[in-house]
């Protein structure tokens, strides 16, 4: 699945559920989402950084400098702020799934029928 | 095939209004995946050259990286989205408080010396004393619009502003700081300070004829700045 209107709002909520387990650089984080997610959704590495400095703007996340092995990297944590944000986006995403997996068994149910 | 240096995509972001902080930061953050990228198929045995393309296309072609940049207004600068603000007011408000600043930290300072160092006799107080108070109000009156001038010039040029916009903070901070003077003077009875500009009523000839050549000043001062940075081809960006 990639990018539509549809999926809008799915890069977020990823972020912010992975950045919540522990801190991580752009890199790591593009590799957990593909873990995660087996592949089924897969962004342009490079787009994750818009919506980690916009998230940061918002106040969802904050971010510092490290030193790994000689290179500067820019960690991302979710803050308090980020937390609330993400169980808001964990709600309305668990709500429209349950809504489409309703659907979907209807559907099923009355091709059955038939 | 070299690493991406990413140089268009930060002047189409600069152009566009992206905050220069979140272009720098971004493009680092690009290189820094790219390497990542190509060392992890390294890692797996691949050449180079295939590590650098296979690397190119997963980070995302420049539109699309840039398309998602631009797609959030919210990353734009205050300088782009309110210039009016920046190089219209800000030259303004910048020259009041500075001088506000400046006639303030000076009253306390001679009010200190009246207090640290009585004077019962009235002498005129040391030259030097007064030297340091006419360069103190040289800073706030000379050095001032310029500094602001060559601020708006650094940020403009920073956030690649269109130059009518550069220009006319440069005006600004330049005529009216121009037409500003601030001194003091001391007879050893009292002393006065002095605050006045060539653009107030009731428009005093003399401060309109300094007033208008410092300006001038200023402006080819600031315009030859301008022009050696550009002959030199440095980008504060």
């Amino acid at each position: 699945m990639t990018g539509s209107s549809f999926m809008n709002g799915v890069p977020e909520l990823l972020i912010l559920r992975l950045l919540e387990q522990q801190e991580m650089y752009g890199y790591e984080l593009v590799q957990a989402i593909r873990a995660r997610t087996g592949d089924a959704i897969s962004l342009g590495e490079g787009v994750v950084y818009p919506s980690l400095h916009a998230l940061e703007r918002e106040g969802a996340l904050k971010s510092r400098r490290k030193l790994v092995n000689g290179r500067t990297r820019v960690y991302y944590a979710v803050t308090a702020k980020g937390a609330k944000h993400l169980a808001g986006l964990v709600r309305h995403w668990s709500h429209i799934t349950a809504a489409i997996t309703r659907a979907i068994g209807e559907t099923r149910h009355a091709a059955a029928t038939l | 095939m070299p690493q991406p240096r990413f140089d268009e995509l930060r002047e189409r972001l600069l152009r566009a209004g992206i905050a220069p902080r979140h272009v720098r930061r971004y493009v680092g953050e690009l290189r820094d995946h790219f390497d990542d990228l190509v060392r992890e198929d390294l890692s797996k045995a691949m050449s180079r050259d295939a590590a650098e393309t296979a690397a190119r296309t997963r980070l995302g072609s420049e539109g699309d990286l840039a398309g998602v940049m631009l797609a959030r207004p919210a990353l734009r600068s205050l300088t782009a989205r309110y210039p009016w603000a920046v190089f219209g007011v800000g030259p303004v408000v910048l020259l009041i408080a500075g001088l506000v600043a400046a006639v303030a930290i000076e009253m306390q300072a001679l009010h200190l010396a009246t207090l640290l160092l009585p004077n019962p006799a009235h002498r005129l107080p040391p030259e030097g004393a007064m030297q340091i108070v006419a360069a103190w109000n040289g800073i706030a009156t000379l050095v001032a619009p310029l500094g602001i001038a060559g601020l708006l010039c650094f940020m403009g040029a920073r956030q690649r502003m269109p130059a009518r916009w550069i220009f006319a903070g440069v005006v600004i901070a330049c005529v009216l700081g121009g037409f500003q003077r601030l001194s003091f003077a001391d007879n050893g009875y009292h002393g006065e300070m002095m605050l006045g500009s060539g653009l107030l009523p009731p428009f005093p000839r003399d401060l309109l004829a300094a007033g208008i050549w410092r300006a001038l000043i200023d402006l080819a001062l600031v315009g030859g700045a301008w022009w050696i940075l550009l002959r030199r081809g440095s980008s504060p960006a």
